[in-house]
């Protein structure tokens, strides 16, 4: 139909300019129809009459043809987003071939008539019949286009560019790189840099920034009394040595690796594993020990393939283990090829999952072949050595291994698992813009404590230890044997002795038996041997035990009868008494039955080789030459420094992440970051000892990628310092290093820093879910939010109102000029807690307080608070006293304390 | 990091509502959040949205009741006689033995955990009755003694699907997205985000009851997920005395002398605005904590239903079993509304598990218990609203994660089922006495007019004036199937 009308349109049209007075009825007719189908097809918005490449052509090619034939993806070849590139073609040649419909590739192919080419585009619906037409219309029109330069190619992206570093120029201002570089920028901008902080903010924001918790008066005292750059810099050093730094900072990377503690539902885990704090205390311990950044990605993703034999490094891979989800293997695997993306490379592999990377350099394919590194791993629960127990913890790991070694990775078509692409598996590779390497993984061997963990020494050990404590508890019952005892209570008591010697024969011969095994070098005979004389005891094992449950049943039964009147209890014990005989009836005939060599394993051997994948995976991510992952680095370094990042996006350095204003600091950060060898600590140093770290803080400025301002600016506390900052300054905290999860119900109870709290979807902590506790799901930088819930829990929480009680009351003992002189203790309480002094006003508004509140708390007509308990300890009955205690959680409340300036 | 517009209205605001109307609005405008961080793309569309409704709204607050554990469509709005004409039979022995094959079981279904519920075979007859009510004529299982009365106002989907037919789809009624998937921001959270607050007293998004279990969303269903925390739901107890977390600062603490405390901070950071005049996190500060302290006094006098008369006691079932707990709450969400909350959710049935609702044995046992205990507040709450002349800008929303299975499960159950369930609406904007949508004849599959759930949240969101796709934030696609359509069927 369309094309019908079409012609009509366009003779008519000409002879009507050709030659008028040739007109004749009919070609008035179709005159008018013309007309009208013109003016249809404007209000439809379409012009067939001229065809226009800029206008009506190019639109089409954009949104149907280009995210295949652009600068993405040159599939076949070919290019269709400039004109360059439809003239040149792809491998059929020329896509348009001017005048030629049936000769012009880019036809058959979108009509889909061609038995060589595959209708396009392949995915989605065919081209309207329109959009066909224009195109048709165009190419029989000439194919008239403009030239155009070739637009952008995603390879010549900032991001994709292996960074290296200028040479600062020297100035006058500062010797320090970071400040030489932003002078550099300064100079061509005009901008000069804000004065420096005084020192007692700039002490402040140092402490807060590296440890997390504020520092004292008397170091404030110090500092100001010498804030040479020589004593600024000792400081710097010892608090980067600090556990506390390690604790503070492990906490940012908690946010960037989606630290979870185990999520469920009751006591049913469902995300994430119980011991995942070992992970939490391997990036503090990291972190401490100042361990190169390359290695610990490596760590993280391939620990076991790596240090097959230490738990101390594997425990690094509960990275992986996070993600594991009990209801879908598919998310979980889909949650880690995600966050390993944007974790370390800052890209959204996640966005190829259904299609190809609408904006990016990644093809469906390649997020399968990603998810290929990842595909043979699982999660297991190994034991530990007792060396590296916590207090509390029990003696096992979780950890991830190669288990499925041999399952090919599909490609889900749309995405969907239900519908895998079967006919072409896929090798493990990253692109090479994202720093993949060409090299191939080659399978590793285990040694024997990665494939057969419980055949290590300790974990015998701890078995013997239980099993011999088990045997001296039973001997020391037997012992105790008096004339009172009863005959059921003794053949019961010498039962239960029996059976756990009968274990640790058993265990001892199990033990040797998988030692001959594991060791290889007997004759099959031989081994054999052993392997029955385990089997054996095994069984005479299990018989001791049935017939110790027969005997303590026996002894329950003997005493329900002693006691009279309770016929359900004796019932019920008679009951299970059957079964017990039934039981022991059971092993005694299995211990009768003909030798075999099968005996209950000490535990689960898996596969004794890895892929290697994970390995490769992690050496392709922490690679000198890849040019994203120090970057990435650098930019949470910078944010949590200066609360700004360089690159404004903290997980998309893609695409659609403009080249950051400051790339030549991002980069130059980066490639010295690499050269020293991956070290943080040198890193730190460089940027907090910088004049620009050192300025006056800036208000926060209104740009993201751009800052108007280089330097620190106001932010607010998390959660975590806001608590330990309180904890800090009461004399409460507890900085103890590691340990399990602790209870969130805990949270004004317990004195530990906060990062050691429970922390998974469902199960953290009140007080830190009001400051913007970072999500589990997903957190590159935590939000910044002013809510009236945090004002309730600064003034109302028990955490504040005890703490603020204790601290009051700690000072006066100290120092009882304090009470007499309310102007002292306003100075002190401002000093300690907002680290400054008060102005006079402020101190006149405080003096004012300590008068009208004591008067108050000595009136006799006051209100309690109803129907709510009272918190610990109470306050003080002396009104002078409690008037302190609510300046103290006044000042605790001050905008000045949650702020960081 | 302030758009242009916040600074506007906060300039507005002081010329117009003086100090209280500063509260909320630079608050707004502090929202230092992920969605103005990640503006480093070219699209198009989005923006951050200005407080304002996109469009003349029909309602100005939303009270969403939901049923945990999945109430059974064919004892409440949706009579299925041939239900009771081919009892005991299996499906496949009746005219309709289609539905139970219907390619739309594969379609529709995407299971959490696989080959966990099944198709049950065997028709179970309704265990209910039903009758005409109201004007209307409005059909409504004879378990429900009071919700008759106001049926008039009552605009029922009987044709709603989902796709998890285990009970994560609580969180997917409020999110729109499989469990599976994630965490979404939820309905409520949206409203939050797209509406600046009607008072500077209260919480804008209030959770009444107790929220979804950790089996089947958790926090997530009252959730905000990329949106920020400040858009979250924030869950209040009825219980005067400790009705949010912190209200309260020990029973050693007189008022007067938490007055003076706050006294003197408030004056100390008039001292600080002095500094600094426009530090716009100050200011947020400083009005978080007057909010705050307004919510100390404004909250546990708003959950005090004590006050209200007897006589609307006894309207909403308060003081009475078993009506006391939800008629509260139901009375608790018309006070909030009333003092200016944008959306109240309330949980009905909440048990740590699956929910009350979840009815695989004695389910006429459980659901009689069950109705019991709303039947009469959510009555009480339509026609409170009426009377007040609230209900033309007051939602009520009613609905249940999915409903029950036509074939039996055991004795005298019925197992999860998503492929037709239905849900009631009510008030501002909403047709009166009026059914939309069918299941087929056993009540199996949705075949009329079928409705996913967000549709209804597309309903919710125009009546209240929002288009949803102009909320999307940069970096966070939505798809079209997260919009939903609004219905407009059962709209006036």
């Amino acid at each position: 139909m369309i094309s019908i009308f079409h012609f009509q349109i366009r003779t008519a049209h000409c002879r009507s300019l050709r030659d008028v007075s040739r007109w004749n009825q009919s070609v008035c007719t179709v005159f008018f129809w013309a007309v009208l189908m013109i003016w249809m097809w404007h209000g439809f918005g379409y012009s067939l009459l001229a065809v226009d490449y800029s206008k009506d052509v190019k639109p089409i090619l954009q949104s149907r043809c280009v995210l295949c034939h652009g600068p993405l993806r040159s599939e076949s070849g070919l290019r269709l987003d400039f004109s360059g590139g439809i003239t040149k073609g792809g491998d059929r040649g020329p896509s348009v071939i001017a005048n030629d419909l049936a000769g012009s590739p880019l036809i058959q192919a979108i009509e889909g008539m061609s038995t060589d080419i595959k209708r396009m585009p392949e995915d989605g619906d065919p081209l309207s019949e329109t959009q066909i037409q224009i195109l048709r219309q165009w190419i029989t029109d000439g194919a008239i286009m403009p030239e155009e330069p070739e637009p952008f190619r995603p390879a010549d992206h900032w991001a994709y560019q292996i960074p290296h570093a200028i040479t600062p120029e020297p100035t006058s201002w500062s010797s320090n790189p970071i400040d030489q570089i932003i002078a550099m920028h300064q100079t061509k901008t005009g901008q000069h840099p804000l004065p420096q902080a005084d020192p007692a903010t700039l002490l402040r924001r140092l402490y807060l920034d590296l440890v997390g918790i504020p520092p004292s008066i008397e170091e404030i005292d110090q500092f100001t009394a010498n804030p040479s750059d020589e004593q600024y810099a000792t400081i710097v050093d010892r608090l980067l040595a600090s556990p506390e730094h390690a604790q503070r900072w492990a906490r940012h990377w908690m946010d960037v690796y989606r630290y979870s503690d185990w999520d469920g539902y009751g006591a049913e885990i469902r995300e994430s594993q119980p011991h995942m704090w070992r992970w939490r205390d391997w990036i503090v311990d990291s972190l401490l020990a100042d361990k190169p950044y390359d290695r610990m990605i490596t760590e993280m993703i391939a620990g076991d393939e790596l240090a097959p034999e230490d738990p101390s490094t594997i425990r690094a891979t509960g990275f992986l283990v996070r993600n594991w989800y009990k209801f879908s293997r598919n998310s979980w695997i889909e949650n880690t090829i995600e966050h390993t993306g944007k974790a370390f490379l800052a890209t959204t592999m996640n966005c190829a999952r259904c299609h190809n990377h609408m904006y990016d350099p990644i093809s469906q394919k390649d997020y399968y072949r990603f998810r290929a590194f990842l595909e043979p791993h699982d999660i297991r629960i190994d034991p530990i050595p007792s060396s590296l127990l916590s207090p509390g913890a029990t003696e096992s790991m979780a950890r991830v291994f190669d288990k499925h070694l041999t399952t090919p990775t599909h490609l889900f078509v749309r995405g969907n698992e239900k519908n895998p692409d079967t006919t072409h598996p896929l090798e493990p590779g990253l692109p090479t813009l994202l720093g993949g390497q060409a090299v191939s993984s080659s399978p590793l061997e285990l040694p024997v404590a990665a494939w057969f963990p419980h055949s290590q020494q300790f974990a015998y050990d701890a078995k013997k230890r239980d099993v011999d404590l088990a045997i001296e508890k039973a001997a020391k019952a037997v012992s105790g044997f008096t004339s009172e005892t009863t005959e059921a209570d003794r053949s019961a008591t010498i039962a239960m002795l029996n059976a756990v010697l009968k274990e640790l024969d058993f265990i001892q011969s199990r033990r040797e038996a998988e030692l001959a095994g594991i060791a290889n070098n007997l004759e099959a005979k031989e081994l054999e041997s052993m392997r029955q004389a385990a089997s054996l005891t095994e069984r005479i094992w299990r018989l001791a035990v049935a017939e110790s449950e027969l005997a303590t049943q026996t002894l329950v039964v003997a005493k329900a009868k002693a006691t009279d009147g309770k016929k359900k209890g004796l019932e019920a014990a008679e009951k299970v008494l059957v079964e017990k005989r039934a039981a022991a009836k059971k092993a005694k005939s299995a211990f009768l039955s003909s030798p075999t060599a099968e005996f209950t394993a000490s535990g689960e051997q898996y596969p004794k080789t890895s892929t290697g994948r994970r390995l490769r995976l992690a050496k392709s991510i922490a690679s000198d030459a890849n040019p994203l992952t120090a970057r990435v680095a650098m930019n949470h370094l910078w944010l949590r420094h200066f609360g700004q990042p360089i690159v404004g996006n903290m997980f998309d350095f893609g695409l659609r992440s403009p080249r950051p204003e400051y790339q030549d600091l991002l980069d130059y950060l980066s490639v010295r970051f690499v050269k020293d060898g991956w070290r943080f600590r040198d890193l730190h140093r460089l940027m907090v000892t910088s004049k620009t770290y050192r300025q006056a803080s800036a208000p926060y400025s209104t740009g993201v990628t751009h800052f108007e301002y280089v330097g620190s600016t106001i932010r607010r506390m998390e959660g975590e310092v806001v608590r330990d900052s309180v904890l800090s300054i009461s004399g409460s905290l507890d900085v103890a290093l590691g340990g399990p999860d602790i209870d969130p119900n805990q949270e004004s109870s317990n004195f530990r820093r906060s990062l050691y709290f429970r922390t998974s979807k469902e199960k953290n902590t009140v007080f830190l879910r009001q400051f913007d506790l970072a999500n589990v799901n997903e957190c590159y930088r935590r939000t910044e939010s002013i809510v009236p819930q945090q004002a309730l829990a600064l003034s109302n929480s028990e955490l504040l109102i005890s703490q603020s009680r204790r601290l009051a009351n700690r000072w006066l003992q100290k120092d009882t000029a304090l009470l007499d002189q309310p102007d002292h203790f306003i100075r002190h309480a401002f000093r300690s807690i907002l680290c400054r002094l008060p102005s006079s006003a402020e101190l006149d508004e405080c003096m004012g307080f300590l008068e009208t509140q004591t008067r108050l708390l000595s009136s006799a007509s006051l209100t309690a608070f109803p129907n709510s308990k009272p918190f610990e300890p109470a306050p003080s009955p002396d009104p002078n006293i409690r008037t302190r205690e609510n300046l103290v959680n006044v000042l605790f409340n001050h905008h000045d304390f949650v702020t960081i300036r | 990091m302030i758009n242009q517009d916040y600074a506007r209205r906060d300039f507005l605001a002081h010329l117009g509502t003086g100090v209280s109307g500063i509260a909320l609005s630079t608050l707004l405008g502090n929202r230092f959040s992920l969605a103005e961080e990640l503006d480093v793309s070219s699209e198009p569309a989005s923006s951050p949205p200005d407080g304002n409704p996109h469009f003349k709204p029909r309602a100005k607050s939303v009270i969403w009741i939901f049923l945990v554990g999945g109430m059974s469509h064919l004892e409440s709005f949706d009579p299925k006689p041939e239900l009771n004409k081919y009892a005991g039979k299996s499906i496949s022995e009746t005219p309709y033995k289609d539905a139970a094959n219907n390619p739309l079981i594969r379609d529709n279904l995407r299971e959490f955990v696989a080959g966990l519920h099944k198709v049950q075979p065997t028709i179970y007859p309704l265990q209910a009755g039903y009758r005409a009510c109201g004007q209307s004529g409005l059909l409504m299982s004879d378990w429900f003694q009071h919700l008759p009365s106001v049926a008039d106002e009552l605009a029922i989907v009987r044709s709603m699907w989902t796709t998890d037919n285990d009970h994560g789809a609580q969180l997917q009624f409020h999110t729109g997205r499989h469990a599976l998937e994630g965490q979404f921001p939820t309905i409520g959270s949206w409203i939050r985000y797209g509406l600046a607050g009607l008072s500077d007293d209260v919480p804008q998004f209030v959770v009444l009851g107790t929220p979804l279990a950790d089996c089947c969303g958790g926090t997530g269903g009252h959730g905000s997920n990329y949106l920020g925390p400040e858009f979250a739901g924030v869950p209040l107890s009825v219980d005067r005395n400790n009705p949010l977390p912190y209200a309260s600062p020990g029973s050693s603490v007189y008022r007067e002398e938490q007055l003076g405390n706050f006294d003197l901070l408030r004056s100390l950071h008039r001292l600080a605005q002095v500094e600094s005049i426009d530090d716009a996190r100050l200011r947020a500060r400083v009005a978080s904590y007057e909010l705050a302290f307004r919510m100390q006094s404004s909250i546990p006098r708003l959950v005090d239903v004590e006050q209200e008369t007897v006589d609307t006691h006894q309207l909403y079932g308060v003081n009475t079993a078993p009506t006391d707990t939800f008629g509260r709450q139901c009375l608790v969400a018309r006070r909030l509304v009333e003092t200016g909350t944008r959306f109240v959710q309330i949980f009905h049935g909440s048990n740590g598990g699956a929910g009350a609702w979840d009815a695989h044995s004695n389910l006429e046992k459980g659901h009689r218990e069950q109705i019991a205990q709303i039947d009469k507040p959510i009555a009480g709450l339509i026609a409170d609203l009426k009377q007040r002349g609230l209900l033309d800008e007051t939602l009520v929303v009613l609905a249940t994660e999915f409903g029950r299975t036509p074939g039996a499960e055991g004795a005298n159950g019925r197992d999860h089922h998503p492929y037709g369930f239905s849900i009631a609406m009510a008030g501002g904007g909403v047709r009166k006495g009026v059914v939309h949508g069918a299941t087929d004849e056993l009540g199996f599959h949705a075949v009329e007019d079928r409705h996913y759930v967000t549709d209804v949240h597309a309903t919710v969101m125009h009546l209240m004036g929002l288009e949803g796709r102009r909320l999307e934030i940069k970096g966070r696609k939505r798809l079209d199937i997260d919009y939903g359509n609004p219905i407009t069927a059962i709209m006036s």
